[in-house]
């Protein structure tokens, strides 16, 4: 190659630097340097964008927030909360009587019968008694008198028909014990007021009892409950249903416990229908005198978590907040609020947990 | 000994002809009685054993089940790691075998050590069973059933009576694992407030119920004439029957067990759902045996389950037989392969007569592929290797490769025939043929064992590239080394035959060659002219390559296009079978919306024996695809992408079902940095995660760093009072079995309908079985019969516990991962070691390890490096021999960077990802540049030492032009060969081959062009070729 050609090519070269080195840079008005570090960066970016990982997920479009008072949100857009099958609904105020389940049974009057008749006997012996004293004391007057005035008795008469008297006298002392004996324990086993239907010999009570008009429950509560003293009324039913409860009036508490459930015992008293004798009941009782006012939250909603229960509540338009159920109120089929959530609050009732998995979305393994 | 060799092949010519027919009819016969598989078996060699344990919490199923087994499993000759998982309900111990063992083998010393294992299992659990050996793609089929007149007890009852059987008994068949569906017991669901009116304690129930069910042998009479069996008969068999029983007698009657509980045929508490289209179903997932046949065993599936379709459509049950099947990949991926063969060889053919310009020689040079292919599949038929993707794909690319020795020597006998028929005294044509044939031998020795040579680290990879990547290495090697011996045998006896006979040989060079000789000689002067432009041209192209290389993504295997996507879903622990099936119909709603989905089906929590062992929190979904291509495939997957990240409360992922497979198998975390601390206290272990996660936060450049395995999972704890237990006399198992009688429910027997057996279970029903208020209200008698609930001796109370405990090596395990960002991974490493050891403080039995997919690639990289290093000498140690001179040597090695050129700008091209697949591609790439660049040389070194030529830019024009036509040829047919995968890559079949593909013809080009225009230069500038 001659010295032209060379000299050609160098130019050639030159031409093509100084293009890079003044051109470029001049239309993009920035300096060479800047326009090198430039392609460096976007270099070194692309490099970066290459080597990151294809993630599937991680990027949804919920996402943990915190309210303005601190309290931990998530956030799901409405389309999105339509699309995961949330459904909501307003809660309505509602009033509750808070009840306490327990057990009844209908009591047998046969031993009431029994202590009665007794009773009777007790009371029959005692008049008898009482006769035969009065009579013994006025045979032991006149005999006195005699012996006094015209001194026809014989001292010794006079001192059988005494100690006669002293005898029938003893005799109703006796059966006197034995009344109040019947007494006691009629007391003893049915407490004052059953004990006064059963004793009492014209006992309308009693009379219902034993016509089968009313019949006589006794209930026992679980082992840590009590009766509210204000109850004058619970509600019973043969086969557990809530719904076809009826009244039962109480009565009296009782004073011996059941020997299989050792809690509380009362009596109540209820009209007899197809009750029978020896029939096991269920009994709601009520906890107040006075209806709550709140609202039902069904279980349905509810997730457990941290130890206790929690329903998710919708804000605005897409914010979902959890809120507890610590200070809810058990009831059939839920939980009856009457704080931390009101009428009007719109509830999760589907979706629930997954809204809890969103917001502990940290806690899910991750697939790799 | 190649010069025997070859002299005994042109003599006995006819003998090696008959010999190669032999051979293909042979290779034709095993092919077609061959098994056809997606890819080799590329799982570990694994024993998985699981441990039902139902009831049990993670740390239940640790201490009771996983603990003792894994004690006495431990140390086993072979065992290369043995790892746990305690979920709630069950125990999952795997152990992991070298590579090198036998899996039979391992699963009867596995067997023989779980015989006496049995007893140190609590009473009621397990038993411990090995999960059957399946083959490494493990699904063959997923099949569903629904109704809508028959309920899920009936359709599962249906599916564990009668089609399961039927399904086990196809050969190939592991075993079928069930999802969803009601399992059906006869349940003795007691009502707590009659139990508690009447006094009566859960366990009397179970007592009365026990006595009443149950089948028990009766034994024989038997005089001198004759035995007789005794059968009592009319035992309680129906819920009417078994209501009847009595329970107690008292003073008032008679109470029955119907009395306090209500006696019905209901479902056992299930570990997994399942819905088809959204709709509730029953799953069945067929499992493939251990080097199972897919295909075989597919076909045998549909023919068992056509026996049952007019049953099934007069039933008014509808069978999904379509949900999910492999085989239709394996179908359409042959199709494609056998698609790419047949165009690739008429390519191929198309070239050969286009440069040889003779009929005979090209078909003398493809007679070559055949004969080596099926001489591979022979022997790997013969090694018992299955013929699969990989192995199918080790053939294609070798396909363009198997022809070239075949090539040069047909085109140099050709040549030397030619230049004979015109010498006045022409030599004997068996002498011309020989002498021909030798003259090309070391070129085609050297060059096909350098080719094998570069394969061989392929071979050593570890791990499931390893396994993968083998058989397609062993059928590229043993394709080559089949090349080498058709073209030492085969071809000169071919060429004798063909080419001595028939009319004369043309004089003349094919016009082709004719045509382009002087455009390339007048191409190579230029060039030689401007040798300093050439090189900084070179150089500057180089670099250019090399600087892409960062810029190219990097992923284990290129997405398949199996006309299949696998979406996987996790919320959080504790979530139910309901929420997630929930969750899965609103999914499946939205992808079935998808153009091109066919079908969905969903399965949550898990099968009994099934591979993936997870809660009710996790679902799987299959969604299957109508026939489309690889673009249509990502359409869809990218909607349901867009689909899953815009649903809250759930993790998701979805891949085809192979790469699934094959993340699976490949073990542990995939995070960079994995810190395990080892420990006995669950609670200390995660203390100190926490610490390290907190020093972990605290380094520059750690990104997500994660807790593995949190608690987080909602337990209810009953924590028993032992004071109240003392005062009322209960001891701590009474609660504990009653507890478990009503929430798990305690079998107590078995009745019979017809051939099925069912369990009898009493157990609370299923709406009390629902809020903690449920557990609270348990009644529990005492001995005195004072009837309390469990609330009164015992605290209830909500906790999080752990979802999974992990073991490795028999020890508890608490696991913190991260990402690294913006810094090196090395330094990243260090700071944390130093950090870690400064500021958490350890004690004797709690202990960290640093480690992580970083670490393990590293590990397998230095191994490799060592092989790859290994194999380079050799291949160096060759190309010296070939060319015998060091110079020489190191100037052929320039092709090199030429040829990863052209293989980069092809990667870029097409999907800009690097996959072992493409790793491969440049493998290959290498051995065919240096194969070329080793032809030329030589040539000149023949030149200058044979014809004692000159080293001057005449004779190295003149033996580039007359190396160009083989150069070009060998060149065009590899490339051509390829081009049918390569344009169309991403179809199925394809997708692994496709980028090796591209890479093979990118480079090709790159490497052919520079090697004919720079390496004469180069050659001539720095070269040494001197006459002996």
């Amino acid at each position: 190659m001659g010295l032209r050609g060379k000299i050609s090519v160098w130019i050639t070269v030159l031409l093509v630097l100084a293009g890079i080195l003044f051109v470029i840079p001049a239309a993009s008005k920035s300096t060479f340097l800047d326009q090198l570090e430039s392609w460096f960066e976007d270099y070194s970016e692309a490099v970066d964008s290459a080597q990151d990982d294809d993630d599937d997920d991680d990027e949804s479009s919920g996402d943990v927030a915190t309210t303005p008072a601190g309290k931990m949100v998530v956030r799901i857009e409405d389309e999105i909360g339509a699309y995961a099958g949330i459904e909501t609904v307003n809660l309505v105020q509602t009033s509750f009587f808070p009840e306490s389940k327990a057990l009844a049974i209908v009591v047998d009057l046969r031993p009431m019968l029994a202590l009665r008749a007794r009773h009777h006997q007790a009371l029959a012996a005692l008049n008898v008694a009482n006769v035969a004293e009065r009579a013994a004391a006025a045979e032991l007057a006149r005999l006195k008198t005699l012996a006094k005035g015209s001194g026809s008795v014989a001292t010794k008469n006079v001192i059988y028909a005494e100690a006669s008297w002293h005898e029938a006298k003893a005799k109703l002392q006796g059966l006197n014990f034995d009344l109040q004996a019947t007494h006691d324990e009629a007391l003893q086993i049915w407490g004052e007021v059953i004990s006064s239907w059963i004793l009492t010999e014209d006992s309308t009570q009693w009379h219902r009892l034993l016509s089968r008009q009313d019949s006589l429950l006794l209930v026992t509560l679980p082992l840590d409950l009590s009766l509210d003293k204000e109850v004058s009324d619970i509600r019973i039913a043969r086969d557990g249903s809530r719904q076809q409860a009826r009244k039962a009036i109480f009565v009296s508490a009782a004073l011996a416990t059941d020997r299989v459930i050792q809690g509380e015992t009362y009596y109540f008293k209820t009209a007899t229908g197809q009750l029978r004798t020896g029939m096991r009941l269920d009994a709601w009782l009520p906890e107040g005198s006075e209806p709550l006012n709140g609202v039902f939250i069904p279980d349905e909603a509810m997730v457990w978590n941290d130890g206790q229960a929690w329903v998710y509540v919708k804000l605005e338009d897409d914010l979902y907040q959890r809120r507890s159920l610590l200070s809810g109120l058990v009831a059939a089929g839920g939980v009856f609020m009457t704080d931390e959530l009101s009428a009007g609050d719109t509830l999760v009732m589907r979706g629930s947990q997954m809204l809890l998995s969103e917001e502990f979305r940290w806690q899910i393994e991750g697939d790799d | 000994m190649l010069s025997h060799i070859v002299a005994f092949s042109v003599r006995f010519r006819g003998v090696v002809v008959a010999l190669a027919i032999l051979l293909l009819a042979y290779g034709i016969y095993k092919l077609s009685n061959s098994s056809l598989d997606i890819f080799p078996e590329f799982a570990p060699k694994q024993v998985i054993i699981q441990t039902e344990a139902q009831g049990l919490t993670a740390e239940q199923v640790e201490v009771l089940v996983t603990q003792p087994l894994e004690n006495g499993l431990g140390g086993l000759v072979g065992t290369e790691s043995i790892r746990s998982q305690s979920i709630p309900g069950l125990s999952v111990v795997i152990l992991t075998f070298y590579d090198s063992t036998d899996i039979y083998l391992d699963r009867q010393l596995v067997s023989e050590r779980l015989l006496g294992l049995n007893n140190a299992l609590p009473e009621s659990i397990g038993p411990p069973l090995m999960v059957p050996l399946e083959s490494s793609s493990g699904t063959i089929m997923t099949i569903g059933l629904s109704s809508d007149s028959h309920d899920l007890m009936a359709l599962r009852a249906l599916v564990d009576w009668t089609l399961s059987p039927r399904l086990l008994s196809v050969e190939g068949v592991a075993d079928i694992n069930v999802f969803g569906g009601d399992e059906k017991q006869l349940q003795i669901q007691l009502n707590t407030d009659k139990l508690a009116r009447y006094g009566i304690a859960i366990d009397e129930v179970t007592e009365a119920a026990k006595s009443a069910t149950g089948i028990m042998a009766s034994g024989h009479i038997e005089n001198s004439n004759q035995r007789m069996m005794l059968s009592v008969t009319g035992q309680p068999m129906s819920a009417e029957e078994l209501a009847k029983v009595v329970l107690r007698n008292t003073e008032n009657g008679t109470i029955l067990l119907g009395d306090v509980a209500n006696v019905i045929a209901a479902p056992a508490a299930a570990i997994g759902g399942a819905a088809i289209g959204g709709k509730p179903g029953v799953l069945l997932m067929v499992i493939g045996q251990y080097k199972a046949n897919t295909l075989a065993v597919t076909h045998g599936i549909e023919a068992a389950l056509a026996e049952f379709k007019d049953g099934f459509a007069a039933d008014d049950i509808t069978l999904h037989d379509d949900l999910f099947r492999p085989a239709n990949y394996i179908e359409s991926s042959l199709s494609n392969i056998r698609e790419h063969l047949l165009v690739g060889g008429a390519l191929v053919m198309l070239v050969l007569i286009l440069f040889l310009f003779n009929l005979r020689t090209a078909l003398i040079s493809i007679t070559a592929i055949p004969l080596s292919l099926f001489t591979a599949l022979i022997v790997l038929l013969e090694m018992g290797v299955n013929i699969n993707i990989m192995v199918l794909g080790g053939l294609a690319i070798a396909l363009g490769e198997v022809i070239d020795d075949a090539i040069i020597d047909t085109e140099n006998i050709f040549r030397r025939l030619r230049e004979n028929a015109v010498l006045a005294e022409p030599k004997s044509t068996m002498e011309v043929v020989f002498n021909a044939s030798m003259e090309v031998r070391s070129s085609v020795v050297y060059a096909s064992f350098i080719v094998m040579l570069v394969f061989i680290p392929l071979l050593t990879l570890s791990g499931v590239a390893g396994r993968m990547f083998q058989p397609l290495g062993e059928a590229y090697i043993l394709a080559i080394f089949a090349s080498l011996a058709v073209a030492l045998t085969v071809t000169p006896a071919l060429c004798h035959i063909l080419l001595t006979r028939w009319g004369d040989l043309s004089d003349k060079e094919p016009p082709l060659v004719r045509l382009l000789n002087p455009i390339y000689g007048w191409v190579l002067e230029l060039v030689s002219q401007f040798p300093k432009i050439t090189f900084g041209g070179v150089i500057i192209f180089c670099c250019g390559g090399l600087a892409i290389l960062p810029l190219l993504g990097g992923s284990f295997l290129p997405e398949l296009r199996e006309g299949h996507y696998i979406i996987h879903t996790a919320s959080v622990p504790g979530t139910s079978i309901a929420e997630s099936l929930r969750i899965g119909g609103q999914l499946e709603k939205r992808v079935s919306e998808i153009d091109g989905v066919r079908s969905t089906s969903q399965w949550a929590g898990r099968a009994e024996r099934g591979a993936d062992t997870f809660g009710t929190h996790y679902s799987e979904y299959e969604i299957d695809l109508v026939p489309m291509d690889g673009a249509g495939q990502q359409a869809v997957l990218d909607e349901i992408r867009e689909v899953l990240e815009a649903f809250p409360g759930i993790n998701s992922e979805v891949n085809t079902f192979l790469t699934e497979r094959i993340d699976e198998t490949i073990s542990g975390y995939t995070s960079p940095v994995v810190v395990n601390v080892y420990g006995k206290n669950l609670a200390e272990l995660d203390r100190k995660a926490q610490e390290i996660a907190a020093v972990m936060r605290d380094i520059d450049g750690a990104a997500d760093v994660q807790l593995r395995a949190p608690a987080g999972e909602p337990q209810l704890e009953v924590r028993l009072k032992l004071d109240e237990l003392a005062y009322w006399g209960l001891k701590p198992a009474d609660v504990m079995r009653t507890v478990q009688t009503g929430f798990e429910g305690t079998v107590v027997g078995q009745v019979r309908e017809g051939n099925r057996v069912f369990d009898v279970v009493v157990v609370l029903p299923a709406d009390q079985r629902e809020q903690p208020d449920d557990v609270a209200n348990l009644p529990i008698q005492t001995s005195a019969g004072v009837m309390l609930r469990l609330q009164d001796v015992a605290t209830i109370k909500q906790v999080s516990g752990r979802y999974m405990i992990l073991h490795a090596g028999a020890q508890r395990l608490q696991t913190v991962t991260c990402n690294v960002t913006g810094r090196d991974l090395t330094s990243f490493f260090a700071e944390l070691k130093q950090r870690v050891h400064d500021e958490v403080e350890f004690s004797a039995d709690i202990y960290p390890e640093f480690t992580g997919a970083a670490v393990a690639q590293a590990q397998s990289r230095e191994d490799l490096l060592v092989h790859s290093t290994l194999a380079g000498v050799a291949v160096l140690l060759l190309l010296y021999i070939a060319l015998q001179s060091l110079r020489n040597m190191s100037l052929v090695l320039i092709n090199l960077p030429f040829s990863l050129v052209g293989g980069v700008i092809a990667v870029l091209f097409t999907n800009g990802v690097l996959s072992i697949g493409s790793m491969v591609g440049f493998v290959t790439l290498f051995g065919i540049t240096l194969r070329n660049s080793i032809m030329l040389v030589s040539h000149f070194q023949y030149l200058v030492q044979e014809e004692g030529a000159p080293w001057n830019a005449e004779t190295a024009i003149r033996g580039a032009k007359e190396r160009l036509p083989s150069i070009l040829i060998t060149a065009l047919v590899t490339a051509l060969a390829m081009l049918p995968i390569a344009m169309n890559s991403d179809s199925p079949g394809r997708e692994v081959m496709g980028p090796m593909a591209s890479i093979i013809i990118g480079g090709l080009i790159s490497s052919t062009v520079l090697n004919l225009l720079v390496l004469p230069s180069i050659m001539l500038r720095y070269g040494k070729f001197e006459k002996r």
